[in-house]
């Protein structure tokens, strides 16, 4: 069945789409002129995008996949069992065949707020989720006494693999650098999600933790995206999910623009055409020596809310800052604990909440991420690049590590 | 071809017992018939070990189940699981 056809055939059940969008008109092509539909909408219209046959069906029977949303206002997507099986189904696959791990192999991970259903559940520190597959701690809690005290869940638990965000093993790897540790040996593999990650510092990740690390590239929406196989491509996942991109630019064999995806698999809450609002590169038709044949994404630039456009057009992410500032974690100890980004009148400025005990460090807080943050960026010389170390950032409820203000 | 069915069977439930955490009943565990079981009620399998199983069988029988056949609810039943690995098999 062709991709329209399938997507036809969600949506025909839900009056969302039957009531606002012809999908007849809609061309599934890969470079597309408009998305049709925004984080807005799901949040807006759930009840009306939710498949009719199960309204009036009793809604517990569905699996909810949910996040806080990046304005903060909840974000709900309902799955049927069988759908959501399928929808994980290739990436577990994958897991296996590349890395030798399977849902049911000991995990660790670190969360931030945890659900049962649509009910946010009362905070954790430590937990064991899937019925003791996963051991997952606080991303809340990462002093060094909070991790001696998972260090030791860590060794008693004897995880086969971790499932962590870059921030997450910068900070672990400082702390087994002051320690003086090394992994379990039951720990084959690490995946790193949620965050992007250039390849340099990944590479440094896999030279100091001496396992196996991929990406994996996914939303809660529509579950996995892309995955990066033992040669380092990431690979589009398109078995689970349709990947278009708009406001697009061909940049010599590689398509750069915002994502816009289609779920294949949700027939309950259909997800057509959802401009989630990351932007990446993406290669088509690429060999890979690891047997799969398809489009890989080479670089994710990071959700457009959590971008700044500077005056000589450089576009800065999220994502570039956070790396620099877990670099200058992982080579200094940890100094800095929050952080956030602005930019006016040509001066880019990093504000960043620094240890007490780090204080007399400050000029070289300063100098060595200001160092870092042009080398990465390759900013010109009329952008000034200003660190200001400040007394405290307030703390956001879905713990991510950065944050990009918008000044006016 | 009996052979081949009875060796399947035997494969099938090796995978099967894989993600099995709770103490079986002998009776099952040495039972030559497994035909009523369900992988929930009898074996305490959840979503997450019949993805791993679904993906260990796919391995061992070198064919891929379509979306079409795949579901949860019928194929805790491990008659049923029986009948879609031969089905599915046989396709390949």
């Amino acid at each position: 069945m062709s991709i329209k056809k399938k997507l036809m055939e969600f949506a025909n059940d839900s009056l969302f789409y039957s009531e606002n969008i012809d999908l007849k008109e809609y061309e599934f092509h890969k470079k597309v002129e408009r998305s049709l539909i925004k984080k807005n909408d799901l949040q807006k219209h759930k009840s009306k995008i939710l498949n009719k046959n199960y309204v009036y069906q009793d809604i517990n029977s569905l699996v909810i996949s949910r996040t806080s949303g990046s304005s903060g206002e909840p974000l709900e997507v309902y799955w049927t069992l069988d759908d959501y099986i399928k929808s994980n189904l290739c990436l577990w696959r994958l897991r296996k065949q590349y890395y030798g791990v399977d849902s049911n192999s000991a995990c660790v991970c670190f969360h931030a707020i945890l659900y049962n259903k649509s009910i946010p559940m009362e905070p954790k520190k430590i937990v064991y989720l899937n019925g003791g597959t996963i051991l997952s701690f606080s991303k809340f809690y990462l002093e060094d006494a909070d991790l001696d005290e998972y260090w030791n869940y860590i060794e008693k638990y004897q995880p086969k693999w971790m499932l962590i965000q870059p921030s997450v093993a910068y900070r672990l790897k400082a702390y087994m650098e002051k320690k003086n540790l090394r992994l379990p040996n039951s720990i084959r593999y690490i995946e790193l999600n949620g965050e992007q990650i250039n390849s340099t510092d990944e590479k440094l990740l896999k030279d100091f933790f001496h396992v196996l690390i991929a990406n994996m590239y996914g939303c809660n929406e529509v579950n996995a995206i892309a995955y990066e196989c033992p040669c380092g491509n990431m690979h589009i996942l398109d078995e689970n999910v349709f990947v278009q991109l708009v406001n697009y630019e061909d940049r010599g064999g590689e398509i750069e623009g915002d994502i816009v995806l289609s779920s294949l698999k949700n027939s309950a809450f259909p997800i057509i055409g959802y401009e989630i609002g990351d932007r990446v590169v993406i290669r088509n038709h690429v060999d890979c020596d690891c047997g799969k044949h398809g489009d890989v994404i080479t670089k994710i630039k990071g959700r457009s809310s959590d971008m700044l456009q500077l005056s000589d057009n450089t576009i800065v992410s999220s994502f570039e800052i956070t790396y620099c500032v877990e670099y200058i974690n992982s080579i200094m100890g940890n100094p800095i604990k929050r952080y956030t980004v602005s930019e006016k009148d040509n001066k880019l400025s990093i504000h960043v909440f620094v240890e007490d005990r780090f204080i007399r460090w400050n000029e070289s807080i300063k100098r060595e991420l200001s160092d870092k943050i042009c080398e990465m960026l390759q900013l010109t010389n009329e952008i000034d690049v200003v660190v200001n170390l400040i007394s405290d950032i307030r703390v956001a409820r879905n713990g991510k590590a950065n944050y990009i203000e918008k000044v006016n | 071809m009996e052979q081949l069915v009875a060796n399947k069977e035997d494969v099938l439930w090796r995978l099967v017992l894989r993600y099995v955490e709770r103490d079986l009943d002998e009776s099952i565990l040495f039972s030559k018939n497994h035909e009523g079981l369900n992988l929930v009620e009898d074996l305490g399998y959840d979503s997450v070990s019949f993805v791993s199983l679904i993906v260990d069988i796919e391995d061992e029988f070198g064919f891929t189940f379509s979306d079409e056949i795949l579901s949860f609810e019928k194929m805790i039943n491990y008659a049923e699981l029986t009948r879609v690995i031969e089905r599915e098999g046989e396709v390949v």
